[in-house]
């Protein structure tokens, strides 16, 4: 039986498939790669008892909201008068608890762990023993990652965005989604959350395969994002925060000492990020090319 | 140690060949080193279809030669190629080669069926094939009845055998086997042995590692002998021992009069020393001419009516072979 595709054009395969089944060529048998490492990785990572620490810290910000959302202020008045008020608060919550914290550590202890996991668990060896392009490998773990987080943090975005009209009740809640400034906003969180996912997902993918412990470059790139206000227009344009922060619908102040500079346009920060990601994971195929597996180092 | 013997061809049928016709597992001056420790060095080895046995003592090269061959690894000098393809081109050589790990470790929390069906969709076959190849192969390391069980709660052979199923589940053409029968009891390292002398007799290149020399002996078509990260010896095991000029032949003779047999081999010369068997049907010798040793005993047989019950070769085996070259270290018998 043969193969068909670019596999066929191997002499070597056409000679050993006799057989066996026929496979795709291509991009079609790429695509079947990828989406069974993905599955791999989130049978993995989602289910099992492992799951519910990461659940537990995704739902952070929806306890977070939960807790504003039944305080009262001393006179009895809830704490947000108004939706504007509401909006405002969960600005701060999503650029502060969401973005910085829930995305930025989920994404760290997620795709840190896609690679340096599988060492860890002494099972990378079955990947590496898979007919499977380095770059296939590489970009089928992404792709799992990539979904685990935005999966959790989609969630817990738009869960903790609704919870915070509690106070108001669901028709002025469907009214500020559906043709209010809620709608819009709610949006852009989200493209927010799924870019950071993209960009701190493949920077973060990259220390897992370069450092035994990734843990403290891991907090060098927090240092770096948390201080980027402080840096010059060059250097703020190396990270990730920075092409995030022109797509929030309601920035904050960054305070007296903040360096100044110009936001990217929305299309700058989209293809900026998508650039340093394609570009961070073609490096990780690279490293990936010259993995050997040495459990006894790890 | 003894000084070195190769005996098999170092003729570069294989890396030389077009992809098509290469039908070999090469290795042409392959070294590795761990920064400064040897893992194996300057290996020169052509392995043909069958069952050929990798033997040495633990930390002689063995892991290190099979990870090589596998892509595990990459050499720190030297080429290898198997059937023609390099280890750069992974998603071209593991569709050809299964390799059983010593590795005692699982992707966390999955069945045995999950185990062989999430391996298989990675090499990209479609749901049907994939139900279909992984129940062929948990049904050839019989282990269909335990497949939904999770792989942790597995004892050491059902480990073992899950990790062989995993192996062959592609239907590859070159297995690599390190260790395969450890942890298996004596009812599945028949079944298993069985496993492998099918697979050989298939045509595929059966490579295994082992320590436990009479299994070795009784299955291997071929053997290497490797220690401390230099290929000892190479080939088929008669020819490898007749290789060692140093260690005498020793044979072993069952007959109707052993004294006869004993006088006439002095007589000519053809024997360095002769032990009697106490129950008087047999003795054991030792020859540096086993040629004419042979001679001799048709001469008796023909010309002086001596009746034979048997007579071979007494030290053509592993075990002595593995004694002679490398010692008793590290070999379980």
């Amino acid at each position: 039986m043969s193969q068909s595709g670019e596999m066929s054009a191997h002499p070597a395969l056409g000679a050993a498939a006799t057989g066996r089944p026929d496979l795709p060529g291509g991009f079609t048998l790429w695509l079947r790669q990828v989406l069974a490492l993905a599955r791999l990785d989130l049978r993995k990572s989602l289910f099992g008892r492992r799951a519910l620490l990461v659940y537990a810290f995704a739902a952070l910000p929806v306890f977070v909201v939960m807790v504003l959302g039944v305080v009262k202020r001393p006179g009895g008045d809830p704490l947000f008068g108004t939706i504007g008020d509401a909006h405002n608060a969960y600005a701060m919550i999503f650029q502060t608890l969401v973005l910085r914290g829930v995305v930025f550590f989920g994404c760290v202890g997620i795709f840190t762990n896609l690679f340096r996991g599988e060492v860890l668990d002494r099972s990378l060896h079955y990947l590496l023993l898979s007919p499977l392009r380095r770059e296939v490998l590489v970009l089928g773990k992404y792709v799992a990652g990539w979904t685990i987080t935005a999966t959790l943090f989609v969630s817990t975005t738009v869960i903790s965005f609704v919870l915070l009209y509690l106070p108001f009740g669901v028709s002025r809640t469907m009214e500020d989604l559906t043709g209010g400034p809620g709608g819009a906003q709610l949006f852009a969180y989200v493209s927010v959350v799924l870019l950071a996912c993209l960009g701190y997902g493949s920077v973060f993918l990259i220390l897992g395969l370069v450092f035994r412990n990734p843990i403290l470059p891991a907090f060098i790139v927090l240092g770096w994002e948390a201080l980027h206000f402080l840096l010059p227009p060059m250097l703020k344009k190396i990270s990730v925060i920075h092409y995030l922060k022109s797509l929030i619908p309601l920035p904050m102040s960054e305070g007296p000492f903040a360096v100044v500079a110009e936001p990217p346009a929305v299309w700058v920060s989209v293809l900026g990020l998508l650039l340093l990601t394609a570009a961070v994971l073609v490096a990780s195929s690279f490293f990936v090319r010259r993995f050997e597996v040495r459990y006894g180092e790890d | 140690m003894s000084a070195g013997v190769q005996t098999a061809s170092r003729a570069g049928g294989g890396t030389d060949a077009p992809h098509g016709a290469a039908v070999s597992i090469v290795m042409r001056n392959v070294s590795k080193f761990y920064g400064e420790v040897l893992g194996v060095n300057r290996v020169d080895l052509e392995i043909e279809p069958g069952i050929t046995s990798l033997v040495g003592p633990n930390g002689s090269g063995k892991t290190t030669l099979m990870n090589l061959v596998s892509g595990l690894i990459r050499p720190s000098e030297g080429e290898i190629s198997v059937l023609g393809i390099g280890p750069r081109e992974p998603e071209l050589l593991f569709r050809e080669v299964g390799y059983c790990t010593q590795f005692d470790s699982f992707p966390r929390g999955v069945t045995g069926r999950q185990f062989i069906r999430g391996f298989l969709r990675l090499h990209g076959y479609a749901a049907p094939d994939v139900e279909r190849m992984a129940e062929a192969a948990l049904h050839k390391v019989d282990l269909v009845a335990a497949a939904d069980r999770k792989v942790a709660g597995y004892s050491k052979g059902m480990r073992q055998r899950i990790k062989l199923a995993q192996a062959i589940a592609h239907d590859p053409k070159v297995l690599v086997l390190d260790e395969p029968l450890n942890g298996l009891d004596p009812m599945a390292r028949a079944e298993i042995i069985g496993l492998f002398q099918e697979q050989a007799r298939q045509g595929l290149h059966v490579l295994i590692s082992s320590h436990i020399l009479h299994e070795v002996d009784m299955i291997s078509d071929r053997v290497i002998l490797i220690s401390n990260g230099y290929i000892v010896a190479e080939g088929e095991i008669r020819g490898v021992r007749s290789e060692v000029k140093e260690h005498d032949l020793q044979i072993l003779v069952r007959c109707s009069d052993p004294k006869r047999v004993a006088t006439a081999v002095f007589e000519r010369d053809s024997a360095t020393e002769v032990l009697m068997h106490d129950d008087g049907g047999g003795l054991h010798l030792r020859t540096r001419d086993p040629d004419r040793f042979y001679d001799l005993m048709s001469t008796l047989v023909l010309d002086e009516g001596l009746e034979i019950e048997s007579v071979g070769p007494a030290d053509d085996n592993v075990q002595a072979v593995y004694q002679y070259l490398v010692g008793n270290e590290g070999a379980s018998t």
